[in-house]
């Protein structure tokens, strides 16, 4: 064949392998045209999400707390960064940036190939006026991008005094008494009930594509149907049952009352429902400046304050004589005679073991309402009889405290969460030592069992409602739990007169209020003169020499007699005014100031807020 | 003085130009010029500087007109002492870019193995013109071997894998019409061929890439049978079954060594080329990044094309040197399987009459200087098309009159001249 005829042979030849060619073209570009195009697609076209705007927050009243704004993240492209780029002028403008890192990524995407005009993103939410200041000097910045995103915007302050409720700060440690010591560096993740219903505050975040080359230059949005932009949908909104004015004023209160800075919590709430209509923590921080990137230097002044991040409502502590109502419950549902009366002239100091010891040295010291003569239950609430409530333990250790003490605590809520919505909430520390001697400090609540703010809400608004456990919120669409633990009408109503009583003549009176029925029990935690590993009060001494003292056993009371003695002060009580009522439990942690304590401080503060809640809602009513 | 000039210079020459020749160049070139400009705005300068060449390859095209062919025969040993020459200049004072040394630095860059193509044949074509007729087979193949081996040889060291395989396998073309039996060729090149497959085998064994080796163990068997029927066939009762042995065992043989050769490359650039040709998908990231692109660009293209200047995969530089090797891959992008049609139906037309001409062309120095530049034309258009359809391993390969480059370009208006003067000036219709 190809002896007789090169050219027909070399022709077919060529024809025969063009035409291989050819089968191979039609195979790549018809038969599998398809899965190409989308290969290609997919290697030109990049997925971008549009960002959602998160759903507004509102207070009770509709006014809107917390609503978004445009923010502006920057982008540097590494190809267009130029040597005149003014490094120092950005850190000006966007604080919390390192700018050796941010040199030493820049150099280093230029030199790669695919990257260099790959921007790079740097996630500091920079506000408009910044931005706009910066695009007028736009050209000490060669290279710089802005894209913009959403980002929250705080009203009313509530950047500041509403922090703990929108933004829970997670803490690295466990207990608190850690994070004092251990300066937190960390900032806000999560939390609040900006993380609690983040499912439905977050909305769905759209679609769009853009073209790409293959050195990461954005050419802008795709144009064609194969892919269409998905718009975003926002969140939805929430409505708190947070009142922001009573908030706000209540916030002032603890930075200002008596010209000082107050530490700790104070919560306001509708006992029937279990609606949070204030809920303050001091010291606190401010989410908007964590949000937008804060710098070194604010991060060490907010870790100079006593833990700011601390969420001290959901935290436990030192209950005092606050828990002699749960004491009193306990007993009178046990068949404990609410008439018993018991001597308060007899001079106890302490209880060693299982038995009261009487002062040796015969020093004087009473309970501290100076009782001189008997008295009943009612009047050891009212006045807070410490000794009352030892002989109540002496007499009925055995047939009440010890088979019930642990099961009532549970009931009224203290062993378990409240199921409040905000994140990380610790559980009270009720120490399960049942032994007389353990019952007679946890009977007045010193020393042994800690209780978290938010638990005596829970049942100070179980006294307040007659009988029913509610679940304290702030999500005014929440179905909140309410159900009854089955106290006799009699218990609840002693209880109620006796705190009655003690708003009238006892030891809160200075929160009384002429014409409004207000119940209440104030508390005093004693912290102790010096600070040890157990107790966190702060002496003037340093920890170490009261620490050494302590190793050789030679700690002298009479020199501990100067030192300042530091206190946790509580009030917990409600208002009834016409059909309404309102729960408030006050917290003042940590304080050696003479007016530290549950009588005074915290009740000339419920006072106040008791006063501002009736002024705004007779006003409102207008 | 005028009488050298008139010893080089036919001053008698009137140009004719065969349009059934220079049509389809022509075609080639416009695509080039209208790819070069569209497919991405970024590189339309690339536009501006290949009309250059071709204003320059014209001129050229011209003064080479009126080249006298008498003096090229003439001096066609010497033109092979000066590609020698050339290409030992560049291996010590060549300059270098991506890493191969290819081009002499002469105010503008000149690749020396381009214009070499263009030696080599002259030199080829003389050689095997005056061979004397009726010597054996094997010793003409293996005399012209030794010329051919020695200069692939140089340009292997630059490194240039695509362009010395041109230099081996032009000459299989020009001594098959120079009259050596084309079952002898074959019979020459079996064992590379066995080689070539025992090699894949091995790597089918390496579990490098996905393949059924099963498939090609039966392949390889059916090629030997095929080797040994066809001998037995020709030679019948003339050659003795001892030789037929021979080449069988040495074609066995030769695919023992693959082993060693495989260790001999492995870790090298070779080595991943090879992996990536077998297997694209798997290392579409690395080394195959090159050859998904171009899968993809031409895939995506469809039957009808992206249209002129829509071709993304080019457009945003997912596609490097679309420009020269791969410009096929933006033709088929752009213009589609229709595209790619048309092109190969022009390629068709173009080997078409050049192949009726050859055939009528009876100097046999001159026939085999258009076989020479036919099979360099060939190779070129055919192994690049594979190289970009992913039928072969990606080697450095332009598309002649299509793809962007100087020398390369210049090269082929030159042999384009010298077809043109011998088929118009000693082939009537």
């Amino acid at each position: 064949m190809i002896g007789l005829n090169k050219r027909s042979a070399t022709l077919f030849a060529i024809i025969i392998l063009f035409s291989g060619i050819l089968y191979k073209f039609f195979y790549l570009q018809v038969v599998e045209h398809e899965k190409f195009r989308e290969r290609a697609f997919n290697r030109v076209v990049r997925k971008l999400p549009i960002s959602a705007p998160r759903g507004i927050i509102k207070d009770r009243n509709g006014i809107v707390i917390v609503d978004n704004t445009n923010a502006y993240d920057f982008q540097l492209v590494p190809y267009d960064v130029k040597d005149n780029f003014n490094y120092k002028l950005l850190v000006h403008y966007v604080s919390g940036i390192d700018t050796a890192k941010i040199k030493d990524k820049v150099s280093s995407y230029k030199k790669s190939f695919d990257k260099k005009f790959t921007p790079i993103e740097f996630k500091n939410k920079i506000i408009k006026t910044t931005v706009d200041a910066m695009k007028e000097q736009i050209e000490s910045f060669p290279g710089l991008v802005f894209s913009d995103i959403y980002t929250r915007k705080y009203n009313y302050n509530s950047n500041i005094n509403l922090s703990h409720v929108l933004s829970e700060v997670k803490i690295h440690r466990e207990t608190n008494f850690d994070a004092r010591k251990n300066k937190i560096t960390i900032v806000p993740e999560g939390g609040g009930v900006e993380a609690v219903y983040d499912y439905k505050l977050k909305g769905i975040p759209g679609l769009k594509y853009h073209l790409f080359d293959a050195s990461g230059r954005d050419n802008g949005p795709y144009i064609g149907d194969l892919y269409k932009v998905k718009e975003p949908a926002s969140g939805q909104d929430i409505t708190l049952t947070i009142d922001i004015e009573l908030q706000e004023f209540i916030y002032q209160i603890m930075q200002e009352f008596d010209q000082k800075k107050h530490e700790g919590t104070i919560i306001l709430s509708n006992p029937n429902n279990g609606e949070i209509l204030a809920y303050v923590n001091s010291p606190s921080f401010d989410i908007e400046k964590m949000l937008m990137g804060i710098s070194q230097s604010e991060l060490s002044e907010l870790n100079q304050l006593n833990a700011p991040f601390l969420n001290r409502g959901i935290n436990p502590y030192l209950s005092g004589s606050i828990i002699k109502i749960a004491s009193s419950i306990m007993l009178l549902e046990e068949g404990f005679d609410g008439n018993t009366i018991y001597d308060c002239n007899e001079r106890y100091i302490t209880h060693k073991r299982d038995t009261l010891v009487l002062d040796s040295k015969d020093k004087y010291r009473s309970c501290h309402a100076n009782h001189k003569d008997s008295v009943s239950l009612k009047k050891a609430i009212s006045e807070s009889c410490n000794v009352y409530f030892w002989n109540t333990v002496k007499y009925n250790y055995k047939k009440i405290y010890r088979p019930n003490w642990y099961s009532w605590m549970k009931k009224m809520g203290f062993s378990s969460l409240t199921n409040i919505d905000l994140l990380y909430e610790k559980e009270a520390d009720l120490n399960s030592h049942f032994a007389k001697s353990h019952m007679f400090n946890k009977s007045i609540g010193q020393g042994e069992s800690k209780v978290t703010p938010i638990q005596v809400l829970q049942m100070i608004n179980l006294i307040a409602n007659d009988g029913f456990l509610v679940q304290p919120h702030f999500n005014k669409d929440l179905n909140a739990y309410k159900q009854s633990i089955g106290l006799k009408n009699s218990t609840i109503s002693f209880i109620q007169d006796a705190m009655k009583e003690a708003v009238q003549t006892g030891t809160a009176k200075k929160s009384r209020i002429n014409d409004v029925v207000i119940r209440a029990k104030t508390g005093t935690a004693e912290l102790g003169r010096y600070k040890d590993m157990n107790n966190n009060g702060r002496g003037s001494k340093d920890d170490k020499y009261w620490l050494d003292k302590n190793k050789n056993g030679k700690v002298d009371e009479e020199e501990m007699v100067g030192e300042p003695q530091y206190k946790n002060a509580w009030y917990a009580g409600y208002m009834e005014y016409g059909k309404d009522k309102v729960s408030l439990v006050i917290f003042l942690e940590e304080s050696s100031d003479q007016k530290q304590s549950g009588g005074l401080w915290a009740s000339e503060m419920a006072q106040k807020i008791f006063e501002k809640y009736l002024i705004l809602k007779e006003f409102r009513s207008e | 003085m005028s009488e050298l000039i008139k010893k080089i210079i036919d001053f008698d020459y009137r140009p004719k130009i065969k349009p059934s020749l220079v049509i389809p160049i022509i075609v080639l070139v416009i695509a080039n010029l209208v790819l070069l400009k569209y497919s991405n705005i970024e590189k339309s300068f690339l536009f501006y500087d290949q009309i250059q060449w071709i204003l320059i390859g014209f001129i050229l095209m011209v003064v080479f007109s009126y080249v006298r062919i008498d003096f090229i025969f003439q001096n066609s040993y010497k033109a092979y002492g000066v590609l020698l020459f050339l290409l030992i200049l560049t291996l010590f004072f060549g300059s270098v870019i991506n890493n191969s040394q290819r081009w002499l630095s002469l105010g503008f860059m000149f690749q020396p193995s381009e214009i070499g193509k263009l030696l080599f044949v002259f030199f080829m074509a003389k050689f095997l013109s005056t061979a004397p007729k009726g010597r054996n087979d094997f010793i003409v193949i293996l005399i012209t071997l030794i010329p051919a081996l020695i200069v692939s040889f140089l340009i292997l060291r630059q490194p240039d894998l695509g362009t010395s395989v041109v230099y081996l396998f032009i000459i299989f073309p020009m001594l098959i019409w120079s009259g050596v039996k084309v079952l002898n060729v074959l019979i020459f090149i079996s064992p590379l061929i066995s080689f070539l497959m025992a090699f894949l085998y091995e790597f089918m064994k390496s579990d490098l890439i996905a393949l059924n080796e099963s498939l090609f163990f039966i392949l390889f068997s059916i090629w030997i049978l095929f080797i040994g029927y066809t001998l037995f066939k020709r030679y019948g009762g003339h050659i003795s079954i001892y030789y037929i042995a021979l080449i069988i065992s040495v074609n066995l043989i030769i695919t023992m060594l693959t082993k060693f050769f495989m260790n001999k490359i492995d870790g090298t650039y070779w080595f991943e080329r090879i992996v990536a040709y077998l297997d694209p998908l798997k290392y579409k990231n690395d080394f195959a990044y090159q050859i998904n692109s171009s899968y993809d660009a031409i895939g995506s293209g469809g039957f009808w094309g992206k249209g002129l200047g829509n071709g993304m995969l080019t457009e945003f530089k997912m596609m490097p040197i679309y420009e020269s090797d791969f410009i096929v891959a933006a033709l088929a992008e752009q213009f589609g399987f229709f595209g790619i049609f048309i092109l190969i139906v022009t390629l068709c037309y173009f080997f078409y009459w050049l192949i009726t001409y050859l055939d009528k062309c009876l100097n046999r120095y001159e026939q085999l200087l258009i076989v020479g530049f036919a099979s360099i034309w060939f190779f070129h258009f055919f192994i690049n098309l594979c190289i970009v359809s992913g039928i072969f391993p990606v080697t450095g390969l332009p598309f002649p009159f299509l793809s962007y480059g100087g020398t390369h370009f210049l090269t082929n208006c030159i042999m384009l001249a010298i077809v043109n003067k011998i088929i118009s000036l000693h082939i009537s219709n």
